[in-house]
């Protein structure tokens, strides 16, 4: 029984340690291929990093500055977009977007408050200190009610529980894990129509750019409906929007 | 204690004021601009003097200035309510009509304010021969009568020094319609181009007038809308009184601009406003003309009657940007627009950022524009900038104002200047692309380590030529391009993680279990509560009572216990037979349970009574009990 439990132990920490090897070796080798200026080779490392190590901002930015470097710049809007979801204060990739945005024509949206605020503070933060000064008030409310009805005290924490609602749900609003989650890129090599209807034939009701963000609204077979920054709807195959939230 | 409230009340009357007191100061200014800064010989182009929260009480009606003619035309108000303060902005309007080419000076003009007096700045105004395709809407004659605002005017007019002004004469009427004085209501859709290009912000105005002896109430925003353009969003209308061929009219003016989207023939439908006027009634046959007269005359006899006034239509030429010169930052700004630059603070230390503000001013379509690129850059690093535009004061649509745009900048290596801004647009007046650059900002600026190392492989590592590095070895440390922290993360958002959510249902359940808690305890404590527990108690009793098998001894405690209880439920100190007495029962009842307390006494004391109790008797007794019970309920 014994025997029994150590071979178990030591299969479980040879995984362990065997799968950490494996995760940390495909880092290296991508920093190694990307050093020595091979771009393509440090692509695909550091996509294996992320099929086996899992999503990480720091990874996504390592790929697109590859993808960047080995001219691939809508693949690499896609995962800067993806590493600024996973660490919306990560301002070199936001800078990379950009740029990249500007070169592939993408008209530029000014951003709004959600962006500011993810930029300048961690948004668990925020939730989690909103979340905290709600349930502050709320029991405070609870209390004085049940111990000495005061309209002072119960207003003042009824404020308080606002307030916190209002701070948590600006933090969960900012997160562009919320904002963004619907969001794709258009990673076609030239601008694209949207289709009046999922047909090849169909009218095209407006062009995107490569690497334009766009608000995918459903799916059916191989296309996929989608809203511009516009506002304009239309079809596009599937196979020239990829999804920021990687299909899992 | 209300002597106390009395002394607080000048403290808190003060405190109020001092909160208050901010909302109602508020600065007095007086700026003054141009509608546009280019034009031809006896084209007039109209300048504003805005005054905000002041009341001006002269103004000259005329200004001499050295190869120009300047006219007072008409003012307008505006009342915004801004953070709680009330602003009232007034706008004198002058025609300035140049008489001759050359850079010409507007003299300053004095404005006097009650007792004070105020000079604005001078301007200059580039005459050529002609306005180069520059938009210029032709001035609205002034009346006779006084300009005003539908909204009405909180500081009354100024005098104006000569009230009578010839009327000028605008060059550019080529798209007006000459009102027809035969007319009583009309309007005019005033378009100060022909030819157009595409994404170009063109100014128009829509008069509406309307014969003075026909009053007209609530104007709505007029309908103004068609395919291949676009309308921004109307200004506030202002309400002026004009003469046209000996026939008084009120004006009523929209500002708008249109952009047009696509080349062509592009048609403009014609503008529609929707309003109240009054009008004569019907006479009643056989009245008198005589009385039906004197009754419109004097106001009685008229009705409201909605009409709709529609404007000619137009049409405009639209042609496409020229592809010929488009410069490679070329963002979609058409316009006529000046740069310049700002960088504060001036000396950084490494890792610092600087901001460098770059502003685009002039007039065109600012809501198109893409932001400058900084040029030299290298040694900086810089980020997306962050955009505010503010409109001129006198303009009521945005065509004329500035855009800032801020972008946060942070040295690579040390340096001295900033990057150097360059913006390009499309001048339509000299049909032409221009570049314009803001020399770069001299500052002192250290570079950061980390931010070097960084800029050092940027630059020596392009990205069509991929630089071998000198080392093939694979190294701990990632190259400066890449980010050393690969943290792991999650696509899910925090908001609705299991964690996070589960805590809340946590808190929430024990939120509902202390409030439930709360209620109860609230409820056993209330008057009701105790009232129930009393009655059920009462009950218990006159249950008791009514046992059969009770003893005498047993019956009349228990019985005295009952008439006690729901005589006296709060524990009264006074003796039950008072208490009997004072309550409001009838005779039998009262004299009934007065002899159950007394029958209660004598079996108490008395020894060796019998302790049973005949049925008939005990029948009776009950019978008192519940009489009482009920009487006293």
């Amino acid at each position: 029984m014994k025997k029994c439990a150590k071979f178990f132990v030591c299969l479980t920490v040879f995984l362990v340690l065997g799968a950490a090897w494996i995760r940390a070796g495909a880092i290296e080798d991508g920093d190694a291929a990307f050093a020595k200026g091979d771009w393509q080779a440090a692509a695909t490392a550091y996509k294996t990093a992320l099929s086996t190590n899992g999503p990480s901002a720091g990874l996504y930015y390592n790929l697109a500055t590859a993808q960047t470097k080995a001219g691939d710049r809508n693949a690499a809007a896609v995962n800067l977009r993806r590493a600024l979801m996973l660490d919306p204060r990560l301002s070199d990739a936001r800078v990379s977007l950009s740029e990249i945005e500007r070169s592939q024509g993408v008209a530029p949206v000014k951003d709004d408050w959600r962006v500011f605020l993810a930029e300048k503070v961690s948004l668990t933060a925020i939730v989690v200190v909103g979340a905290v000064i709600f349930w502050i008030g709320a029991f405070g409310f609870l209390f004085v009610l049940v111990r000495s009805p005061r309209f002072g005290s119960i207003a003042g924490f009824i404020l308080v529980a606002l307030v916190g609602a209002v701070i948590g749900a600006a933090g969960a609003l900012s997160d562009p894990k919320i904002s963004d989650r619907h969001t794709g890129v258009i990673i076609a090599p030239e601008a694209v129509g949207l289709l009046s209807a999922p047909a090849d034939q169909s009218q095209a009701v407006a062009k995107v750019s490569p690497a334009t963000p766009v608000r995918i609204l459903g799916r059916s077979g191989d296309w996929t409906y989608c809203q511009d920054g516009t506002g304009q709807r239309g079809w596009l195959p599937s196979s020239s929007v990829e999804p920021v939230v990687p299909a899992t | 204690m209300n002597m106390l409230r009395f002394q607080k009340l000048p403290a808190t009357l003060a405190l109020a004021a001092a909160l208050l007191l901010p909302a109602f100061l508020h600065a007095q200014t007086i700026s003054v601009d141009l509608s546009q800064e280019v034009a031809a010989v006896n084209q007039p182009v109209v300048l504003n003097i805005v005054v905000t929260n002041g009341n001006v009480t002269q103004l000259p009606a005329q200004v001499t200035g050295d190869g120009l003619d300047i006219r007072f035309i008409g003012s307008s108000n505006r009342v915004e309510i801004n953070n709680f303060k009330r602003v009232d902005t007034a706008i004198y309007s002058y025609q300035v009509t140049p008489l001759r080419t050359g850079d010409l000076i507007i003299p300053s003009i004095l404005v006097k304010m009650g007792t004070k007096s105020y000079q604005t700045k001078t301007l200059k105004l580039r005459v050529g021969g002609n306005s180069g395709g520059v938009p210029v809407l032709p001035a609205l004659p002034a009346g006779p009568g006084r300009p005003t605002s539908p909204y009405g005017n909180p500081y009354g007019q100024p005098q104006i020094q000569q009230q009578r002004v010839p009327q000028p004469q605008p060059q550019q009427q080529q798209q007006q319609q000459a009102p027809d004085p035969d007319r009583i209501i009309f309007g005019e859709l005033v378009i100060p181009k022909k030819t157009a290009y595409v994404g170009e912000v063109i100014p128009v105005e829509l008069r509406f007038y309307f014969a003075a002896d026909v009053p007209v109430q609530q104007p709505e925003m007029p309908n103004f809308s068609g395919d291949g353009f676009t309308v921004m969003n109307f200004s506030k209308p202002t309400l002026r009184e004009q003469e046209v061929e000996g026939v008084a009219y009120n004006v009523i003016v929209f500002q708008t601009a249109i952009t047009p989207a696509k080349a062509g023939e592009l048609e403009i439908s014609p503008a529609a406003l929707r309003a109240q006027v009054s009008v004569p009634m019907q006479t009643p046959q056989g009245m008198d003309d005589f009385i039906s007269s004197f009754f419109a005359n004097s106001g009685f006899g008229m009705q409201l009657r909605e009409i709709e006034v529609k404007t000619k239509g137009s049409r405009l030429t639209v042609k496409p940007l020229p592809a010929e010169g488009r410069p490679d930052d070329f963002s979609g700004a058409i316009g006529q627009f000046t740069l310049r630059a700002t960088a504060s603070p001036k000396t950084a230390a490494a890792g610092d950022p600087i901001s460098l503000d770059v502003t685009v001013a002039g007039r065109g379509n600012f809501d198109a524009m893409g932001a400058p690129t900084l040029q030299d850059s290298e040694a900086w690093k810089s980020y997306p900038p962050n955009e505010s535009f503010r409109a001129s004061p006198s303009d009521p649509i945005g065509y004329n104002g500035e855009k800032t745009f801020k972008y946060m900048i942070v040295a690579r290596t040390d340096t001295n200047t900033t990057p150097t801004p360059e913006f390009s647009f499309f001048d339509p007046a000299v049909e032409k692309y221009v570049t314009l650059r803001a020399g770069p900002v001299a500052v002192t600026a250290k570079g950061g380590s980390a931010a070097a190392s960084s800029a050092a492989t940027t630059t020596s590592a392009p990205a069509a030529t991929p630089t071998p590095a000198p080392s093939v070895a694979p190294t701990p440390t990632p190259p400066a391009d890449l980010l050393a922290k690969v943290r792991p993360a999650s696509f899910e958002p925090f908001a609705l993680s299991r964690g996070f959510l589960m805590g809340n249902v946590v808190a929430a359940l024990l939120w509902i279990i202390l409030g439930l808690v709360g209620i109860v305890r609230a409820f056993t404590r209330s008057d009701y509560a105790r009232r129930s527990h009393q009655r059920r108690e009462n009950q218990k009793l006159l249950h008791r009572a009514q046992d059969p098998s009770l003893s005498a001894e047993e019956f009349f405690p228990v019985a005295a216990d009952f008439v006690r209880s729901r005589l006296a439920p709060d524990g009264s100190s006074s003796d039950t037979s008072e208490l009997v007495a004072a309550a409001d029962l009838t005779p039998e009842t009262r004299e009934g349970i007065l002899a159950i307390l007394n029958h209660g006494d004598a079996w108490r004391y008395s020894a060796g009574s019998s302790s049973r109790l005949g049925a008939e008797e005990r029948q009776q007794l009950l019978a008192y009990l519940k009489a009482f019970d009920e009487e006293v309920r």
